[in-house]
């Protein structure tokens, strides 16, 4: 049975947002523009300050969210070669992605990895009003760490290096990671 | 106003002299109040029960009523439905001097009323069942992608919103042009 939750009174609608996981806001946020900008403000009046965001670039690329209980996957991004045809999925075309939600959260598929990489970020901080608090990244993302300290006030809390075998990462880039 | 009068619902009844926390202080007898909603079926319910209503529990503690004055000006909710109301009402028994659980099994089962209900129980400002009602409207969406999240709760999608912003301009325009119109026929 549906519910018409944009009709209900904004007392409401806060508390039932507040009620959703990280990544079932992320999910909702692409129902409309609308649903978009309502999330976003509600998260102007009320910052999840016990939240922390984390980007986390170890094999695939995602956004994940520490809450007080549990981290959980809110958005990924993946190049288009990834996206599998079958069985059909059903495409929401946009500005330069396509979205997909596969289980419980959802992933942008986009043509440049870097623009992808930096649009979930963007995405979530945004959507969240909130920093980026930590990295896990790979040698290959290491550009990363100075895009988000450029990008935001807060310094980074952490940067955690995930090294995959046959990586092989010059000296100078290691100096500037451990800078 | 219908002279039926329904009782506290049958899972809490409400005899003071049975409810287990007047056994706490028995010399204090229990007070009633009298609720309608907008089928005016009068709805009896303790003074304990109605405490998880602040509008209600406000009005009780601003109008001082005595039983006979309480019996003879049942509360007035004509903006809601007289089955939201015994909803509302067996849930306040229910729960009539107990801590509330963080979760509650005894939640109304009906979903198609459940939009009803959490406008009357936001009304009432009845705080935890308002949380609980908001729980099941959040458990809808759990594991759903945008489309359906967006059919489960009714959200019309950008060309549907374009579309209907047009067409309060062109309302708001039409409305505009009327005023002005019948403005120019009054200064004549």
């Amino acid at each position: 049975m549906p519910f018409p939750i944009l009709r209900t009174p904004l007392v409401v609608l806060s508390e039932i947002i507040s009620l959703l996981e990280p990544n079932e806001i992320v999910t909702a946020s692409f129902c409309s523009n609308n649903v978009n900008r309502l999330l976003k403000s509600h998260y102007q009046r009320r910052k999840p300050v016990e939240w922390k965001l984390f980007l986390v670039d170890s094999g695939g690329y995602s956004i994940t969210i520490k809450t007080s209980k549990s981290r959980i996957e809110v958005i990924s991004a993946k190049n288009v070669s990834e996206l599998y045809t079958y069985p059909k999925p059903m495409l929401l075309k946009t500005n330069g992605y396509i979205t997909k939600c596969y289980g419980s959260y959802v992933y942008l598929y986009f043509e440049d990895r870097v623009m992808g990489k930096k649009m979930v970020v963007d995405y979530a901080t945004n959507l969240f009003n909130l920093d980026v608090y930590g990295l896990k990244i790979d040698c290959h993302s290491i550009w990363a760490i100075d895009w988000i300290n450029e990008r935001q006030e807060k310094m980074l809390a952490g940067v955690e290096f995930t090294w995959n075998f046959g990586d092989r990462v010059a000296d100078k880039e290691f100096d500037h990671v451990l800078r | 106003m219908s002279s039926t009068e329904q009782g506290t619902s049958s899972a809490a009844p409400a005899e003071p002299t049975t409810a287990p926390e007047s056994a706490a202080a028995p010399e204090v007898p229990e007070s009633f109040y009298y609720v309608h909603g907008k089928d005016k079926v009068v709805h009896k319910v303790s003074a304990g029960a109605l405490q998880h209503s602040a509008l209600i529990h406000g009005m009780i503690s601003n109008l001082g009523y005595t039983e006979e004055q309480a019996k003879a000006n049942p509360f007035p909710f004509e903006n809601i439905d007289g089955d939201i109301l015994q909803m509302v009402v067996d849930w306040c028994n229910q729960h009539k001097g107990k801590p509330t659980p963080p979760e509650d099994t005894n939640l109304p089962k009906q979903k198609e009323k459940l939009f009803d209900l959490v406008l009357a129980v936001n009304y009432l400002e009845i705080k935890e069942l308002l949380t609980y009602c908001c729980k099941q409207v959040a458990m809808m969406v759990k594991g759903k992608s945008p489309e359906e999240i967006r059919e489960i709760w009714m959200i019309p999608t950008d060309a549907e919103d374009e579309a209907a912003e047009k067409e309060a301009k062109k309302r708001a325009g039409k409305e505009a042009a009327g005023e002005t119109a019948a403005a120019a026929g009054d200064a004549k």
